[in-house]
């Protein structure tokens, strides 16, 4: 009898722990599922889901949605096709007045830069190192007429409002707006822009290496991956713009401004920087290493927070 | 030829897709499966039929799963497998002819034993972490990384000047921007010469 007994009130002890310790769980809000538990395609399952769920948070409303169609099919002039032709517009960090964290940016960023995109070719001309001109066998300087080539691309720019995968190195630009038109995937080495003004659009994948920006305007722009290393930046201001992960590696940067930019992981190093201003900038991670800097003023920047070298200065 | 490009943004590794003229498509890395590249994938009728891993590290090679769950296709790596996964072998100098690209692979030892890079009809290079725009990848010791300087200038620097880097991680690059500012190779050339 008494080891009956012993029994039912182990038995009973071994039921009730538990049913004490949910309650006591339930009490203190601790009752949580653990996700390692959950077998390897549940987890990837919720982990799709997640994604989906982040990208329709980003998606614009049914009324944008709707507002968007209305204004399309009230304009005579765009015919369907057009409209797809034109890029998603990028209005909700194009002009980021304030200081804004970058990683937060970067993951509303990826939805707009993720189909940037190359189709290069060489020229056909023999020996010639460039790549060709989109859709053509050959590149800028071996096309025939320059001049007409230069102003077709220009106005189909302005048209479609884009520049993708073209090829217009060593081009020079005399006070060109490129305002609203976006540049993605393209090859603009040892190009010369001269009085040109570059507002509300983006910048992405494209290169700049060895150019020469002088008296430029860059505003509320949004450059990513974008190379510029090698070159020139004199009296170029560049303002409101986030250029993310961008690199400007040897630049000469003589009396030109950063005003209010995101500079976040761009690189400066090897450079030469005199006479310029950084004002409230975001320099995180930003890289000045063997840099010469002279007369640059940093103000409102977080100049603490990027590489510098003591004996810079 | 065409090159679409991914962030994955947990990481920052950027992952690339490569279409070539007959619809076949390779996969450089398997870092991120996104909505974005299955659309891409879908839109253009594409088949995927390779990918290239270039070294063996889960950043560039965590969805590596998923992705053969929906596609049948080949994987090349330096090792004979990538988590527990046979693999197609390559060494240095192999090349690769898959739709209608030719492509040639590099051994760039250093950061990892298996690091290689992908020269895409000799003007599309895909480095992975080995070089990137204006630095080297992290080594363990500075050995490693004189190796990898060596094997850069030797494999990397005796390509055409004008050659696309398209790197791991940042923004992408050019041999000769490599070549006249890339700091660590400019500080360890320095070094191995001045010895």
């Amino acid at each position: 009898m008494m080891i009956e007994k012993m029994r039912t009130m182990s038995i009973k002890r071994v039921l009730m722990i538990p049913k004490l310790r949910k309650s006591e769980n339930i009490e203190n809000n601790k009752m949580k599922i653990p996700m390692l538990t959950l077998p390897w395609r549940e987890r990837d399952a919720i982990d799709e889901i997640k994604s989906i769920k982040a990208r329709r948070m980003l998606e614009p409303s049914k009324e944008i949605r709707e507002k968007r169609k209305l204004s399309i099919d009230t304009s005579n002039t765009i015919t369907p096709e057009k409209v797809t032709m034109q890029p998603p517009r990028f209005s909700l960090f194009s002009c980021p007045k304030k200081k804004q964290s970058s990683q937060i940016l970067l993951a509303f960023l990826i939805f707009q830069y993720n189909r940037a995109m190359f189709s290069f070719f060489r020229c056909s001309e023999k020996n010639c190192p460039s790549f060709a001109l989109k859709g053509g066998e050959k590149c800028f300087h071996h096309s025939q007429n320059k001049k007409n080539v230069l102003d077709l691309l220009l106005s189909d720019a302005k048209e479609n409002r884009i520049i993708e995968d073209e090829n217009l190195a060593n081009v020079s630009f005399d006070s060109v707006d490129f305002s609203s038109i976006d540049i993605i995937g393209s090859n603009f080495s040892f190009s010369t822009f001269t009085g040109c003004t570059f507002s509300s659009s983006r910048i992405v994948n494209s290169f700049f290496d060895y150019a020469i920006f002088n008296s430029c305007t860059f505003t509320c722009m949004d450059i990513k991956s974008s190379v510029f290393s090698g070159s020139m930046l004199y009296k170029t201001r560049i303002t409101d713009s986030s250029l993310i992960l961008s690199s400007f590696m040897a630049i000469d940067m003589i009396a030109s401004s950063f005003v209010s930019d995101d500079l976040y992981f761009s690189n400066f190093s090897l450079s030469k920087i005199i006479s310029s201003e950084f004002e409230d900038c975001n320099l995180k991670r930003a890289n000045f290493a063997s840099s010469v800097i002279r007369g640059v003023s940093f103000r409102y920047s977080n100049k603490e927070d990027s590489f510098f070298r003591e004996d810079m200065f | 030829m065409k090159i679409f490009t991914y962030l994955d943004t947990q990481n920052l590794v950027n992952q690339y897709l490569v279409a070539t003229e007959d619809k076949s498509a390779i996969l450089i890395d398997a870092s991120t499966l996104n909505e974005d590249m299955l659309h891409d994938i879908e839109k253009n009728k594409l088949n995927v039929s390779s990918i290239l891993i270039t070294h063996h590290h889960s950043a560039h090679t965590k969805a590596l799963e998923k992705i053969l769950k929906i596609y049948d296709a080949a994987v090349y790596s330096y090792f004979p497998s990538i988590d527990g996964r046979w693999t197609i072998r390559v060494k240095n100098s192999d090349v690769l002819h898959i739709g209608k690209s030719d492509i040639r692979c590099i051994h760039l030892p250093g950061h990892s034993i298996d690091s290689m890079a992908y020269l895409f009809n000799g003007y599309a290079l895909f480095t992975g972490d080995s070089l990137e725009c204006g630095m080297l990848a992290v080594t363990n010791t500075i050995t490693e990384k004189e190796i990898l300087v060596r094997s850069i200038r030797e494999k990397v620097f005796s390509l055409d000047d004008n050659t696309l880097i398209f790197p791991g991680h940042g923004a992408l690059s050019k041999v000769r921007i490599e070549k006249m500012f890339n700091q660590d190779i400019l500080e360890v050339s320095a070094k191995i010469f001045s010895n």
